[in-house]
């Protein structure tokens, strides 16, 4: 492994590291208010041993998995249906705009009086977060289609189920996927605000409580695991992107053909 | 659609086919009163000047739009809807991006139902027809334009329609390449015997290619001319240079500018 191919990388957050601990330490601010990077650390490690980082992780993960699969599943049959009819685009854009103008962070509590407190409310939150970007990406994904394709595939005598097999679905896979990486992190979103309003488990219940202990180190060792869980997810995506969409990537294509002739 | 398809001999037979795009209420005619046929195994060139409606005649024919008036009949029976058995190749090579030279031509087949390993033979054979050895599985980014027109082409072919519709489709090249798709398509012509209609604004294109050559007038498209062309095949590249070639293009262009 190089490690020194990212030396700069390295050295910035080295950098970062020391300036927090230097005004931890010698700012004479109480450890509830900003703890060290030494007592993140330790508070780290006694989560994880324990076993109460990954309970909570999990409950967490299994909300915004579910949330985002239940967001999709909805998203993009209706986003193929609006992008093929124009009346029902017509039919249901008042209903969409209206939606989207209500933020749907402000819409947790009804949903958890209606639902309860427990998975599926949360489930419910993550899902409406991700439905609107990936239907709008499932639109314009269908609907910026060349109709040169559509003739091809047309002329090929190919059924609806066809169009969509051979045509639609892998030209509309770029859009798609660019949608479903902003809808990943949305999704994490969703479940921690959930969280926040009433729940016995996850990541964003655990910064409650510490939050209410004034154990400010759990909360950062809280924030972090969210952020490298939102990192991972859009992570997975890209590499999903990269193994389906391997024909847009020059990059990983070995074989070049000199154009001309 | 009042006329009935007569049976005969051509394969394609046109009669009195007039196309209008409604735009609000005004209709916006495009082709007028256009009469021909096209005999088994001939080959016609449609040549007219640049928006003239010769594509859009082509969608016509292809099935993917229906006439205004008149009648379009295929093969003895009108033609309403794309035949499986009509090949259109477009003026870009319309290839699916994600897919390789060989997935590209397997396509019509895999549409078909016909098993993979058949609609693989089958595809490679084109391959070879069409001089791709070795890029069977190139991207077609990867290709130059007059590779991807011969996949193109193959693509069309797979299926062996039995007749073949192209929309200029050797404008987007450089003359070179133009020249040398002239010969494999005369070569694939004869290797297949698959009826061609030629859409193409090249009066050299379709004299070296053609049995016959229709000229078309300025939007609305009309018939200004309907020329047998008389060398004989096969034909070499000399015959551009005779004074016969010379004559039919002066005839050609004094058909598009009169009027």
């Amino acid at each position: 492994m190089r490690w020194h191919r990212f030396l700069p990388e390295i050295l910035a957050l080295g950098v970062g590291l020391l300036l927090w601990w230097g005004v931890a330490e010698w700012s004479g601010l109480p450890r509830f208010i900003l703890p060290s990077p030494v007592d993140v650390y330790h508070k780290a490690r006694y989560v994880i041993l324990s076993g109460l980082l990954w309970k909570h992780a999990w409950a967490t993960l299994v909300e915004v998995v579910l949330g985002l699969l239940l967001g999709l599943s909805v998203a993009l049959p209706l986003g193929y249906l609006m992008a093929r009819f124009w009346v029902l685009e017509r039919a249901l854009s008042p209903y969409l705009v209206a939606s989207q103008a209500m933020p749907v962070v402000a819409l947790a509590p009804l949903l958890i009086i209606w639902f309860g407190p427990g998975l599926f409310s949360k489930v419910l939150i993550c899902a409406l977060i991700v439905f609107f970007p990936m239907l709008i990406n499932t639109v314009v994904g269908i609907r910026n289609i060349p109709s040169e394709w559509r003739d091809l595939l047309r002329v090929l005598h190919a059924s609806w189920w066809q169009t969509l097999w051979y045509l639609e679905w892998p030209a509309a896979l770029p859009v798609l996927a660019g949608g479903l990486r902003i809808a990943a992190t949305l999704s994490v979103i969703g479940a921690v605000v959930g969280e926040f309003i009433a729940a016995d488990r996850g990541l964003g219940f655990l910064i409650n409580t510490a939050r209410g202990r004034y154990d400010t180190a759990l909360v950062f060792v809280a924030l972090g695991a969210l952020t490298l869980m939102a990192l991972s997810l859009y992570a997975a995506v890209r590499l999903l992107e990269a193994r389906l969409l391997a024909w847009q990537n020059h990059a990983l294509e070995g074989t070049r053909v000199h154009r001309g002739g | 659609m009042s006329a009935v398809c007569p049976a005969g001999k051509a394969l394609l037979w046109v009669h009195d086919l007039s196309l209008a795009y409604r735009n609000g209420g005004q209709p916006f005619w495009v082709l007028q009163d256009l009469n021909f046929q096209v005999p088994e195994g001939g080959f016609l060139a449609v040549l007219g000047p640049s928006g003239c409606g010769k594509s859009t005649l082509l969608r016509v024919l292809a099935g993917l739009l229906p006439p205004t008036r008149g009648q379009v009949c295929y093969a003895s029976r009108p033609l309403a809807a794309p035949q499986p058995e009509i090949g259109l190749v477009f003026q870009h090579a319309n290839l699916l991006p994600w897919r390789t030279v060989l997935q590209n031509i397997t396509l019509p087949l895999e549409i078909r139902g016909v098993t993979r390993r058949e609609a693989e033979a089958r595809a490679r054979e084109m391959v070879a027809l069409v001089g791709l050895e070795g890029f069977e599985h190139t991207l077609p980014r990867d290709l130059s334009g007059g590779m991807a027109q011969r996949v193109a082409l193959a693509r069309a072919l797979v299926y062996r329609p039995r007749l073949l519709l192209l929309d200029e489709p050797f404008s987007p090249l450089d003359t070179l390449t133009r020249e040398q798709m002239w010969e494999e398509l005369l070569r694939i012509w004869r290797h297949t015997g698959v009826t061609i209609l030629m859409v193409t604004h090249s009066m050299t294109e379709a004299l070296v290619l053609a049995d016959r050559v229709l000229v078309l007038s300025p939007r609305p498209a009309r018939l200004r001319l309907d020329l047998t062309v008389p060398f004989p095949r096969p034909r070499t590249e000399e015959i551009r240079f005779t004074p016969l070639f010379g004559e039919l293009v002066r005839r050609i262009r004094e058909a598009i500018l009169s009027g």
